[in-house]
């Protein structure tokens, strides 16, 4: 087997490695994922943002 | 829990830094490979694994671009986990290289592969659905 194949499998290695691990962590972590709902809380927190944006989407 | 957005929009879209990054240094691995056929040292100039490798960098390079262009989630994390698969066969095909002056671009490639496999992780375990587009063109 060629240095170049060697590169090859390695490189697929690597993708499927990274496959199972994040399929591991959230068969191991269900609930350490964020979910939809904190996220959006998160995110726009400013109450002044969403009352200047009120007033654009008023005009 | 941060996100990997910039809070501003390009073209309409949410841009995330280093999938821009990564795209950008890809599409140059596929310069290399199938244009140029002369990557970094000589162990795939002109060779059938060379081709693969830079085949799966313009699939994860498309990824990427389709999921900016379409704020998909899902063809980032596409694109980022390909990406780390071609940069470490570059890792490996310039570290097997006898060449002297590969060892740096080896070193180089190594960074990207931690980068994007950091990358890829963030994405899956922290993203979260992007903001409304609509909304933010307002």
């Amino acid at each position: 087997m060629s240095d170049a194949t060697i590169a090859a499998i390695a490189g697929g290695i690597l993708v499927v490695l990274q496959i199972i691990v994040v399929r591991i962590m959230d068969w191991y972590f269900p609930k350490g994922r964020m979910s939809k709902s904190a996220a959006v809380n998160s995110v726009d927190t400013d109450d002044d943002e969403c009352a200047g944006e009120g007033d654009h989407e008023a005009q | 829990m941060s996100r990997t957005e910039l809070p501003w929009l390009f073209l309409g879209h949410r841009v995330r830094p280093y999938s821009l990054a990564v795209t950008c240094s890809t599409s140059v691995v596929v310069w290399q490979l199938l244009i140029l056929r002369n990557p970094p040292g000589d162990l795939l100039d002109n060779g059938v694994p060379g081709h693969l490798i830079g085949a799966v960098a313009i699939v994860a390079v498309l990824a990427l671009v389709v999921g900016f262009w379409r704020d998909s989630d899902q063809m980032m994390q596409v694109g980022l986990l390909l990406t780390s698969g071609v940069w470490f066969a570059r890792f490996v095909y310039t570290a097997l290289d006898p060449g002297i002056f590969t060892g740096g671009s080896a070193l180089l490639s190594l960074s990207w592969v931690i980068a994007s496999v950091g990358a890829f992780m963030l994405e899956h375990f922290t993203g979260a659905d992007p903001v409304p587009r609509r909304r933010d063109r307002v």
